[in-house]
């Protein structure tokens, strides 16, 4: 998906997102065109986090690219600011870390090229609220 | 006069309760809450008594959205960011009155290594 249709994806997205963001345990959610941050704390942990939610503007299916940046800095990156999860879903110590799970981009196409993408996977909402419960178990 | 709306309406919600609840003769003093339960495309409303287990909740809500109960191992309730315990009640869980709950499935992990 390209352009202004992307663009218009993403916009429902974030408002989705926004509308539940009390339900999932956001802390605060914005966007800057087709970037969502989320911030968020863990409430296993008590520490806080910034997911920053890519959207790109390519022919594939408009699956989110996650990665974690720095709560105080948005343009710090570094695996410290990744958060953990027991099933290990989430490779922080990657190089670069990414999220290993349906319904984000670096798992359909770069470590999983060919994973079929479904309805559910387009879901950014959904797709939050699977990485938020990966990290609070 | 909207308050005598809401209750008409949290009376026509059907009041779910575990087979231990029923027979507890202190029920009655347990406080309802309504609850909405929400998946990736469908939210259906609920009533329970603050003293019923999350895992009866969940294998509830499982049936009224017609999910096959024997993957219930794989499912989870999820709230404010948390994921709630199974074994704990929802009073214990500090769930509110009119609180959405989402029930999700554990997502497949794609890589088994690091």
């Amino acid at each position: 998906m390209r352009g202004e249709e992307l663009l218009e994806f993403v916009k429902g997205q974030f408002e989705k997102l926004e509308a539940n963001a009390l339900d999932i345990g956001l802390k605060a959610v914005s966007r800057d065109g087709l970037v969502i941050f989320i911030s968020f704390i863990a409430k296993n942990t008590s520490k806080e986090y910034l997911m920053k939610c890519t959207y790109h503007d390519d022919d594939r299916d408009p699956v989110v690219g996650v990665s974690f940046v720095n709560p105080q800095n948005p343009k710090e990156s570094g695996n410290q600011f990744w958060p953990s999860d027991k099933r290990t879903a989430i490779k922080n110590t990657n190089n670069p870390p990414f999220v290993c799970i349906p319904g984000v981009y670096e798992y359909h196409f770069i470590h999983h090229q060919g994973a079929p993408v479904l309805r559910q996977h387009l879901s950014l909402d959904n797709t939050v609220s699977d990485i938020i419960g990966l990290i609070s178990k | 006069m909207g308050n005598e709306i809401e209750v008409i309406e949290d009376q026509s919600i059907e009041l779910f309760e575990s087979e231990q609840t029923k027979k507890d003769p202190n029920k009655d003093k347990k406080k309802v809450l309504k609850l909405h339960v929400r998946t990736i495309d469908a939210e259906k409303t609920f009533r329970f008594r603050e003293n019923e287990t999350i895992h009866f909740v969940k294998i509830t809500a499982m049936g009224k959205f017609g999910i096959d109960l024997s993957q219930e191992g794989q499912y989870f309730l999820l709230y404010d960011g948390r994921t709630l315990v199974d074994s704990k009640t929802l009073e214990q869980e500090g769930i509110p009155d009119k609180a959405t709950l989402r029930l999700k499935n554990e997502p497949q992990v794609g890589c088994n290594a690091r």
